[in-house]
């Protein structure tokens, strides 16, 4: 009993054990990858923030071709000086001119593009309202500081289009400032698409407070993990304002309905504008058998798991051979010692586990064969003895049996039960101290009282058996 | 002769019955104004690129006398300006660079940019908000009414460098137009003694007294230093 109770012990622990583990790792994968993926939005943000950088230093540059023009010089020249020609006729001959300028720039042509004098004002346009001139808009960071002498980038928002921008100073003779060349692209789905190519799996979304320009959501790889869409990420920049972190320029939130994280960085500029970079979250996946590979089944010791799992097999059969096997023997010897005779019933002290109940059980089932018999024979049968011609062969004298005694003969009975009840409390490990004569007979004769009384019979019978561990006397009716 | 006689007479008949005369001023000392620096937001630096063109020396910013500077004259005779005052944001610059009002003065920022734009105001010199930003989308006005008297900026949020001032104070009377020479006029004063001051960049930086007495008057101005004393122009008499 001892060695399957043991044994089922230790599959329960090894299986509680199992699914503690399993479970404790999913959270702590889940977590370790959370943090994984805070550290990687806000590194892909960085990345955007570094590539738009970039693009505004390419762009400045690729003005300085448009703003050393020649013809456009001496344009602005004209224009600057105020002499001669009209504002309307300069400015259609500066726009002309700036048209064919921004054809010649290819993937950097500019959707607006504006020709500023010294005094800030538009003389040639080309692009967003083309050919419109006369406005002020010198004192805008970008223009003012091109016509300071700066090269300058920004970002802008007009009529509800971001724009990434940029301006550089014109020069004349390289002796005077007549000016300055204003140049812008709009933030449209294809840029942003560029951008997301930077962050391979993540959503990309370029917003001010109060809109969305543009945004790119990846479709997962399969197996991957599915960024979040455009609109999740949209959803939180109202909130944006309100956050303390905010005003260093970069916020990172979760984003627990759609289980990923983003990355807010703020776009210093005119427009407003901001960018975010979000990610799914990726958890440890319950259909990973699915996604396995062949690789992967290979890499797998299967070698090393069977052989486990072999070796557990032959140590539980091997418990339950120690356990059972041993009880089982005894329990046929018991049996054929019945048969043999000269005992009558089976002897339950003899037996533990499910021997013992087996025994007891053979011998409830024996009483009963003698009551059916006495009541049969009408009472020529009055004792277990009288089975003698039923039971065992003629000249068995019957043994060990437990029949209604006088006084004298029960309570030397009585008192052997107690001698082994206390040595079986010993063997069982239970301390015998506190089992006293008297208090023993005393239970005896009131269970005496209540088997009688239950079962209406002539007396009881006790036997002493081990239950759960434990020794235990055990009463059954007697005739 | 007898032409003559009658004329002189007859102006001596007019200026007894009307006392309305101009007062034509100037402002001097231009030269040292210099619009204060605005340093960007340290979060700012680094975000995008603002680097000399390598051709040509960078130009030092001038102040505008016709945009950045206000005039405002004052006396007896003159009313406190009537409310809503208007300021207007063009091009990135508000105009005028100073605006001077009374206490709980509607003020209108009426947005002619291109550009939106998103508003708040601090007092002088201070970051705290007093008024919170919101935006004012280009070609669109929002309305804001400063808490109590002083020296107040109008700042943009993602201008850094926008300012328009605002000064706020008892005694405000009619602001007087300058053109880019830094010359203003006025024209039906009554005889008295007037006060004009100049702001530039919410700070007073010249005043003068003038006094009006039967013919136009003039002022000076310096915005470098004191206020130049007022005096009665003697040259220019006109009779109403």
């Amino acid at each position: 009993m001892l060695f399957s109770r043991f044994w089922v012990v230790l599959l329960a622990v090894i299986a509680g054990a199992s699914v503690a583990a399993m479970t404790l790792a999913r959270k702590t994968y889940d977590h370790d990858r959370a943090l994984d993926t805070a550290a990687l939005v806000e590194s892909d943000r960085r990345i955007v923030e570094e590539f738009l950088r970039r693009d505004a230093r390419t762009r400045i540059d690729d003005l300085a071709p448009l703003a050393g023009d020649g013809a456009l010089v001496t344009a602005m020249v004209t224009a600057t000086r105020r002499t001669g020609d009209s504002p309307a006729l300069i400015g259609n001959t500066i726009t002309t001119r700036l048209r064919d300028l921004n054809a010649g720039l290819g993937p950097l042509r500019g959707d607006v593009l504006f020709a500023v004098d010294p005094r800030g004002i538009v003389v040639g346009r080309v692009g967003l309202n083309e050919n419109t001139v006369g406005d002020y808009v010198g004192g805008i960071p970008l223009v003012e500081r091109a016509l300071a002498g700066y090269v300058r980038d920004d970002v802008w928002e007009l009529g509800g289009t971001a724009y990434r921008m940029a301006a550089r100073p014109i020069l004349s003779e390289g002796r005077y400032y007549v000016g300055a060349v204003v140049h812008g692209i709009a933030i449209q789905q294809r840029f942003v698409e560029t951008v997301a190519q930077l962050v391979p799996g993540a959503s990309v979304v370029f917003f001010s407070a109060a809109q969305t320009y543009a945004g790119f959501t990846p479709v997962p790889e399969r197996g991957g993990v599915a960024a979040p869409p455009v609109g999740a990420l949209s959803e939180p920049v109202r909130t944006l304002a309100g956050r303390s972190e905010w005003a260093s320029g970069a916020v990172s939130l979760e984003l627990p309905e759609h289980g990923g994280r983003v990355s807010y960085g703020a776009i210093p500029g005119a427009a407003g504008m901001g960018i975010a970079v979000g990610r799914g979250l990726p958890s440890m996946p319950t259909d990973f058998l699915l996604h396995a590979s062949k690789e992967d089944l290979a890499r797998v010791p299967l070698a090393g798991i069977g052989a486990g799992v072999a070796g557990l097999i032959v140590v539980a059969m091997l418990f339950f051979a120690l356990e059972f096997g041993a009880k089982k023997k005894r329990l046929a010897e018991a049996f054929a010692g019945l048969q043999r005779g000269p005992a009558n019933r089976l002897d339950p002290v003899a037996l533990t586990g499910f021997a013992n109940d087996l025994a007891l059980a053979a011998n409830d089932a024996l009483d009963a064969v003698v009551r059916r018999e006495v009541e049969r024979s009408g009472g020529k049968v009055r004792s277990v003895n009288d089975l003698e011609s039923l039971l065992t062969a003629p000249g068995d004298a019957p043994q060990n049996v437990r029949l209604p005694l006088n006084e004298a003969d029960e309570q030397r009975q009585w008192r052997e039960l107690y001698e082994q009840f206390v040595a079986k409390r010993r063997e069982c490990g239970e301390a015998a101290d506190g089992v006293s004569w008297d208090r023993f007979a005393g239970t005896l004769r009131k269970s005496r009282e209540e088997v009688v009384s239950r079962a209406r019979s002539k007396g009881a019978r006790f036997t002493v058996v081990v239950k759960d561990g434990r020794a235990a006397v055990k009463a059954a009716p007697l005739g | 002769m007898r032409r003559r006689a009658v004329a002189a007479g007859l102006a001596m008949m007019l200026s007894g019955v009307a006392a309305a005369h101009d007062l034509r001023g100037s402002l001097g000392g231009a030269d040292t104004l210099t619009p204060s620096p605005r340093p960007v937001p340290p979060r700012w630096r680094g975000s995008f690129w603002e680097v000399p063109n390598g051709g040509l020396a960078i130009q030092v910013p001038r102040a505008n006398l016709e945009r950045d500077v206000a005039v405002v004259l004052t006396g007896a005779s003159v009313p406190e300006m009537r409310q809503p005052v208007t300021a207007r944001v063009e091009g990135g610059r508000c105009v005028p660079g100073t605006l001077v009002v009374a206490p709980g003065t509607t003020l209108t920022v009426d947005n002619e940019d291109l550009l939106a734009h998103e508003f708040y105001v601090v007092r002088a010199g201070q970051t705290e908000p007093v008024v919170a930003s919101e935006l004012t989308a280009s070609r669109t006005r929002r309305q804001l009414s400063l808490p109590a008297a002083g020296a107040y900026e109008l700042r943009d949020q993602r201008q850094p460098q926008f300012r328009c001032w605002i000064v706020a104070g008892p005694g405000q009377g009619r602001v007087l137009p300058v053109d880019r020479t830094g010359a203003f006029s006025v024209s039906g004063l009554e005889d008295g003694t007037y006060t004009v001051k100049a702001y530039f960049e919410g700070a007073e930086r010249a005043s003068g007294e003038v006094t009006v007495a039967g013919r136009e008057a003039t002022v000076t101005l310096s915005l470098g230093g004191e206020a130049a004393p007022a005096h009665e122009d003697t040259h220019r008499h006109r009779d109403h």
